[in-house]
């Protein structure tokens, strides 16, 4: 068949915008490595920001734990809820209008602006009920935020299930939470793992809604639940913006970067675990 | 009586609908074999009785089933319901876990905890399907390991293990060869001394050899239900005779 | 043969069991999934004295905000336009790379490219917009300086750039399930009739696709307005009516986040804020609602090619 100018010129978009997407990732890890790297240190990782103004010196560990506790508070917060509204919706929900509104509801939450959900907490948690800023008021805003990705992730994970277990299970007149815990939720463990697991890279990296609920340019991060904390990627806004450290911003983020491409390449590879149970 | 009556039963999908007007009974200890052109609504019929019909969407039935003499939609629970009538579908299903684990999990459900019961109950099931001493090394291997038609003898051994009085089967035999299918067939008529067994199957060469009496549906009525003999030689109605000339034809 | 044992335990008395469990399921999600409406009532409430007060044509058309001011003045149209500009501008940037690179994905590129590149783009979907951000701020903005001799390179233009890269693996991952999604049976007809592949994809897949793929470009729209920490750092944050792509402005998301710290609960400038937001979520939602209403009578009318 005969290629015309048109045809190949249309292909040739089709590879640069293919090998584009790839230069993208490319060239952030490459720049942040080359700009960050040589300021990551085991001071940097361990040690508390100093120097005037602060941040200039000394490292980000308060930053690394405080992402920590905000985004265990956060999945503590939304895993339960997350997990039975899914159950809800693929085993029993299976029929009549309430399922399709609690599908399109969740739907739309998926699609709030982060900030929106700081507002909410700003005025619920830290103004109403007297939280302050705090890693609690931060958990709770990160826990809504990550509330409907694990119900879809979860959800979806139970879905994929072979229907034909839900009836030969049925067919014994054994009730569905003992089908629910024998069959579907261990054989939709992979997928419902890395929905969690995505969840808690999603929220690492959320700025917005803790920049209004949680963090603090400066704290301990001890973990107390009604006090400030630091986070990476508001401290990496702050060192940026205050113009305090472009190397340490680089540092930070790379860090930050480090972290989440771990959680995410652990997820996706838990996913296609998943994929080829399914297709088992 | 019966073990299962139909009573002016019918169903439908949405609006349409399926089975009409189905005034049926099967007997106890005995085969009776479903023969139709696909689509007439046998799967749909045998699905109404342990009501797992009621997962489709859209499914309603009227009128009533009654199994030994308790209409299915009064009895005390579904989970009653389902452990006196127990099915086996077309497709073999292995329920992820391990061959003992399969034939157990309706007891272990039913509350049977004692590990020599477990024991007894695993051999009995799996010597009642001809499985046993193809599998008793390795028990607690996966089930999806098994063949095709040991899948389906897993599967026989998995509902017989809650003690049902029925049993339903669904074309178990589509996807079998014939090894299989002679060794499938040859349990059911052993099983059928004790439980009242209903066969839906294609292969009319198949209700011949193992049913006692067969019942010919077409488009969602039953057009004739008769000993099997009397059925194939000399049907009363034409469209029976129709269908089962193919046999012959 | 061992003999057959009976099961003579009877579980109906723990059918209440299963009731309990059932009833907790249900109350969690019904429970769960009206947090949505509820954020919406409290933002409502909290911002209820603007819309009464205030008025809610004037605070959407009011040009100027100063909230602090005597008389103080709210209004919010030069966020609204900020907002959909930097939206706007992104998803122009974004839809033909994105749509180019999932017709690649999923038709033309070599099994193993594809391999790499579907981890790839979800990859790019995890990294967080504060990072995309400030390499934004940190390079982008400071080669703008440079090259075009400029006191500062923020603007609304910079904002979408980085949008733009942020939003195209959404696009990707979207409308490539939407073009696998297509029934075989079109593939093969088209492919007995000899057509090339790339008529195929084309003329055939993309068409019978569109419902999908415009549906990413929704989804992309609705998170480039709602997008935070990006525009924060990009757009300039200048609280002026925007005249340009190449002028700063500052969107509604980085008015919430620069300001509500700074205000007094129950004052007028805490209670626009809420409005603000409400606006927003609003406007985000329109998008999403508005987009499956159109697609669902794309599909009622029956025109799927
Ligand atoms: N879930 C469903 N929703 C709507 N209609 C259905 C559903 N299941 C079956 N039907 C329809 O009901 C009718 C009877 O279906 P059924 O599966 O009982 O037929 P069958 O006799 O078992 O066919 P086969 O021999 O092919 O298995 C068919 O016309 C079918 O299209
Ligand atoms: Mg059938």
């Amino acid at each position: 068949m005969k290629r015309t100018l048109m045809d190949r010129l249309q292909m040739a978009c089709f590879w640069v915008s293919g090998l584009f997407i790839l230069l993208v990732l490319l060239s952030i890890i490459g720049y942040l490595i080359w700009r960050g790297g040589p300021f990551i240190n085991s001071e940097f990782i361990m040690s508390s920001p100093s120097g005037f103004p602060l941040g200039t010196e000394g490292g980000i560990f308060p930053a690394i734990k405080g992402t920590l506790w905000l985004i265990l508070l956060a999945l503590i917060m939304s895993i339960i809820p997350g997990l039975l509204t899914a159950i809800y919706l693929s085993e029993y929900g299976r029929q009549g209008q309430l399922p399709v509104i609690i599908n399109l509801l969740v739907q739309s939450m998926a699609g709030v602006p982060s900030i929106i959900t700081g507002l909410f907490v700003y005025a619920l948690g830290v103004v109403t009920l007297g939280w302050g800023i705090s890693l609690l008021a931060g958990g709770l805003a990160l826990a809504i935020m990550v509330f409907p990705v694990i119900v879809i992730s979860s959800r979806d994970a139970l879905l994929a299930v072979d229907d034909n277990y839900r009836l030969v299970a049925n067919s014994l007149g054994v009730s569905r939470s003992y089908t629910l815990f024998r069959v579907i939720l261990p054989r939709a463990a992979a997928g419902i793992l890395a929905g969690w697991l995505l969840a808690l890279g999603y929220a690492a990296g959320a700025t917005a809604p803790i920049m209004v609920t949680a963090a603090a340019i400066i704290a301990s991060s001890s973990g107390a639940l009604l006090e400030p904390v630091m986070a990476l990627p508001y401290h990496l806004y702050i060192l940026f913006n205050e113009h305090i450290s472009m190397n340490h911003a680089y540092a930070t983020a790379l860090v930050l970067l480090g972290l989440l491409l771990f959680i995410n390449v652990l997820a996706l590879s838990l996913q296609s675990l998943q994929e080829r149970i399914n297709s088992h | 009586m019966n073990a299962i009556e139909f009573i002016d039963f019918n169903t439908f999908y949405g609006s349409k609908p399926v089975l009409q007007n189905i005034n049926l009974g099967f007997d106890s200890n005995s085969i009776t074999a479903i023969i139709g052109p696909s689509g007439c609504g046998k799967t749909t019929l045998l699905r109404s009785i342990n009501r797992t019909a009621e997962m489709e969407r859209g499914y309603k039935s009227q009128g009533e089933i009654q199994v030994f003499g308790e209409s299915i939609m009064e009895v005390k629970s579904l989970s009653y319901l389902r452990r006196q009538v127990g099915m086996v579908y077309q497709t073999p299903v292995a329920l992820p876990l391990s061959i003992r684990e399969n034939v157990l999990f309706g007891p272990r459900y039913y509350g049977v905890k004692n590990r020599s019961e477990l024991d007894t109950i695993t051999e009995y099931c799996l010597r009642q399907v001809a499985l046993w001493d193809e599998v008793k090394d390795r028990l607690k291997r996966p089930a999806s390991q098994l063949s095709g038609g040991q899948k389906q003898r897993l599967a026989i051994a998995r509902a017989l293990a809650v003690e049902p009085r029925v049993l339903l089967l669904d074309e178990p035999c589509s996807s079998l060869d014939p090894a299989s299918t002679a060794l499938i067939e040859e349990l059911l008529t052993r099983l059928a001394k004790d439980l009242c067994i209903i066969i839906v199957t294609h292969n009319l060469f198949q209700a011949r050899r193992i049913s006692n009496e067969t019942a010919f549906i077409l488009d969602g009525r039953l057009i004739e239900k008769a000993p099997t003999a009397i059925l194939f030689s000399s049907p009363q109605s034409s469209e029976t005779q129709g269908f089962v000339s193919g046999l012959f034809g | 043969m061992p003999k057959k044992r009976v099961i003579a335990i009877d579980r109906s008395n723990k059918e209440w069991k299963e009731k309990i469990i059932s009833s907790i399921i249900i109350a969690t999600a019904t429970v769960s999934s009206l947090l949505l409406l509820a954020m919406l009532l409290f933002i409502l409430k909290e911002s209820w004295p603007v819309w009464s007060q205030i008025g809610i044509s004037s605070f959407l058309s009011g040009a100027s905000w100063r909230p602090l001011g005597s008389p103080p003045q709210i209004g919010i149209l030069s966020m609204i336009v900020s907002t959909l500009w930097v939206a706007g501008g992104a998803l122009l940037i974004a839809t033909p790379l994105g749509f180019a690179c999932a017709i690649f994905l999923a038709e033309f590129a070599p099994p193993l490219l594809a391999a790499v590149l579907r981890p790839v783009v979800n990859i790019l979907t995890g990294i967080p917009s504060v990072v995309y951000g400030f390499l934004g701020a940190a390079v982008l903005v400071k080669f703008f300086e440079v090259k075009f001799d400029l006191a500062s390179g923020e603007s609304l233009f910079a904002a979408s750039l980085i949008l733009a890269i942020m939003v195209i693996p959404f696009i990707v991952t979207n409308s490539e399930a939407a073009l696998r999604s297509v029934p075989l049976e079109y593939r093969y007809a088209a492919m007995a009739l000899g057509v090339s592949r790339q008529h195929l994809a084309m003329k055939i897949l993309v068409p019978l696709a569109r419902k999908g793929m415009l549906g990413a470009l929704a989804l992309a729209f609705g998170r480039s307005m709602g997008e935070t920490m990006a525009v924060l750092m990009l757009a300039g944050n200048i609280l002026r009516l925007p005249m340009s792509w190449f002028a700063k402005g500052e969107p509604l998301p980085a008015l919430i986040a620069l300001e509500l710290g700074s205000t007094t609960p129950g004052s007028l400038h805490y209670q626009a804020l809420f409005a603000a937001g409400l606006v927003l979520v609003l406007m985000v939602m329109t998008v999403n609602l508005g987009i499956n209403i159109l697609l669902y009578r794309l599909q009622k009318g029956g025109h799927t090619i």
